[in-house]
């Protein structure tokens, strides 16, 4: 296997999880926004438990 | 018989004249008309909806918001049962308090009333605790117009009248002599042995301030008319979550209708407790998909562990999650009241209404209490979780999202300064004139006031008949 070979594995194996990290982050960060905005435009005070 | 206007009809024949063919105005006929006791009906309205007749009913409303006044009743045969919801149930024993006649008295008209509106009169209830009743209401689809046009077409003891206004009634010595009548633009004056008037819960006010305008000898002028005005505020309270299953144990299996919707309503003991008034909340049996999800990705983010709990069930019929809507009682205040406009006047040249409302504190803080108490019974039973709308949980007042039964005005009592009419519904100090419709109500109670707007016409119309027969 030459450098380019080498080089070029080790940018699709990065890419890949750079790429599934952003996915899971972007997913995270969407769902926190969209609780937020939800809240923030539903406006209701929640009574619940201490663990729940 | 039903006439479009006054017209060869021998007024002089009629002991009875009743204005308004609403529940309480039709009721009263009908029952007249089975103790072959002839009556007249005057309705204002066509025999169908029309804008002109509607435009009529428009008025101000000074202070807080209220629902448009000619689009929250009908002026039309069959009145405002020609667009009612028909959700039905008698009022609590305790509403009945500060009325001068007891639940019971009015009770024994139940199961005729209920006849009257096609339902069953059955209207269950089960414990929860001691603040709250799982309910249950009835529901009516009749309209009076078109349950009863071809019966009153063929009555030969009704007659009904169409597009004719009442104006203002004249007497004097504690006696109606003259309703005065306005057809197009020629006036009419009906005697009658006794007139009585039933044209709404805001109309009936309009009439009687008129009158002792136009009548001075006639009506006290110390009656408190249009005064104690009150309506049912229909607000969202908040949405939850709650487990039906879990109810059903808890009530030993007395659940109410497990696939309908789900009513709670305050006992009397809540409201002792707390110093509120009446009130009660509802889910819709059916739910809507976007707001479930909604909540559920609500309580995943507020409370992941209860949310991961109550996951195995999602849109199952056992958890039910949605808006959390109420039905609210007002404190009976003498500032909330009907008043003739002094400037502006209708077609007829009756002056139109100024309605002067303020939502009051009691009431939002009926709706906290009510909602918070509920949702400490949810969460130390783990019926399920409540979220309270932060504008009510802050005590700033709440959205009105509809006031369609307009209560008081011309007030039920024993006393003259703070009532209009007494038990039997005559009108104090006037002999011969009788008031029937919401418009009495001494208390709203949260129960929607149709059907016990046709006990009292059932019983206005035995009142009645004993006093021709004496």
């Amino acid at each position: 296997m030459n450098k380019k070979m080498l080089r070029r594995s080790f940018l699709k194996k990065n890419l890949l999880i750079l790429a599934s990290l952003m996915i899971f982050k972007l997913d995270l960060y969407t769902s926190y926004f969209k609780l937020k905005k939800l809240k923030k435009k539903r406006n209701f005070i929640w009574h619940l438990n201490i663990n729940d | 018989m039903i006439a479009k206007n006054l017209d060869n009809i021998n007024l002089e024949e009629f002991p009875v004249v009743i204005f308004g063919s609403g529940p309480a105005g039709l009721t009263t006929a009908l029952e007249l008309e089975k103790k072959k006791i002839k009556c007249l009906v005057i309705e204002a309205g066509e025999e169908e909806y029309s804008q002109n007749s509607q435009q009529l009913y428009e008025g101000k409303i000074i202070g807080d918001n209220l629902s448009d006044l000619s689009s929250s009743r009908l002026r039309q045969l069959g009145g405002t049962s020609g667009h009612w919801g028909g959700q039905s149930k008698l009022m609590e024993p305790y509403d009945f308090n500060l009325w001068p006649i007891k639940a019971e008295e009015l009770n024994i008209y139940a199961n005729k009333a209920c006849n009257i509106i096609n339902i069953k009169n059955i209207f269950r209830k089960s414990s929860l605790n001691n603040y709250f009743d799982q309910i249950e209401f009835q529901y009516s689809t009749v309209r009076f117009a078109e349950k009863y046009k071809k019966h009153i077409k063929d009555s030969k003891n009704i007659y009904l009248v169409l597009n004719t206004q009442l104006s203002h009634f004249e007497g004097k010595n504690k006696l109606v002599d003259e309703a005065v009548c306005i057809f197009k633009n020629s006036t009419k004056k009906i005697k009658a042995k006794y007139f009585v008037l039933a044209c709404g819960g805001i109309e009936n006010s309009r009439i009687l301030l008129w009158t002792r305008e136009k009548s001075k000898k006639l009506v006290n002028e110390n009656l408190p008319i249009g005064k104690y005005w009150m309506t049912h505020p229909w607000i969202l309270g908040g949405i939850g979550a709650i487990n039906k299953q879990k109810i059903v144990k808890k009530l030993n299996n007395e659940f109410i209708n497990y696939e309908g919707p789900l009513h709670f309503a305050s006992k009397k003991q809540l409201l002792d407790e707390k110093k509120i008034l009446s009130a009660e909340i509802y889910m819709t049996a059916k739910e809507d998909e976007k707001l479930y999800k909604e909540i559920i990705r609500d309580i995943l983010c507020v409370a992941p562990e209860y949310g991961k709990k109550i996951s195995h069930n999602l849109f199952k019929k056992d958890l039910k999650c949605g808006n959390i809507f109420m039905s609210l009682e007002e404190p009976s205040n003498p500032n909330n009241r009907v008043a003739l406009d002094l400037i502006e006047k209708d077609q007829f040249g009756i002056p139109k209404i100024n309605l002067f409302y303020n939502m009051s504190k009691l009431t939002v803080n009926t709706a906290k209490i009510f909602l918070e108490e509920f949702s400490s019974l949810c969460r130390k039973d783990d019926l399920g979780r409540i979220a309270i709308k932060d504008n009510i949980y802050n005590l700033e007042g709440y959205e009105n999202l509809g006031s369609f039964h307009h209560l008081g005005g011309t007030r039920m009592g024993i006393n003259k300064f703070d009532s209009v009419i007494n038990k039997d519904l005559k009108v104090h100090d006037i002999n011969n004139l009788y008031v029937s419709g919401s418009s009495n109500f001494v208390t709203g109670g949260y129960t929607n006031p149709t059907l016990t707007i046709i006990q009292f016409a059932i019983r206005l119309a035995e009142k009645i008949s004993e006093r021709l027969q004496i």
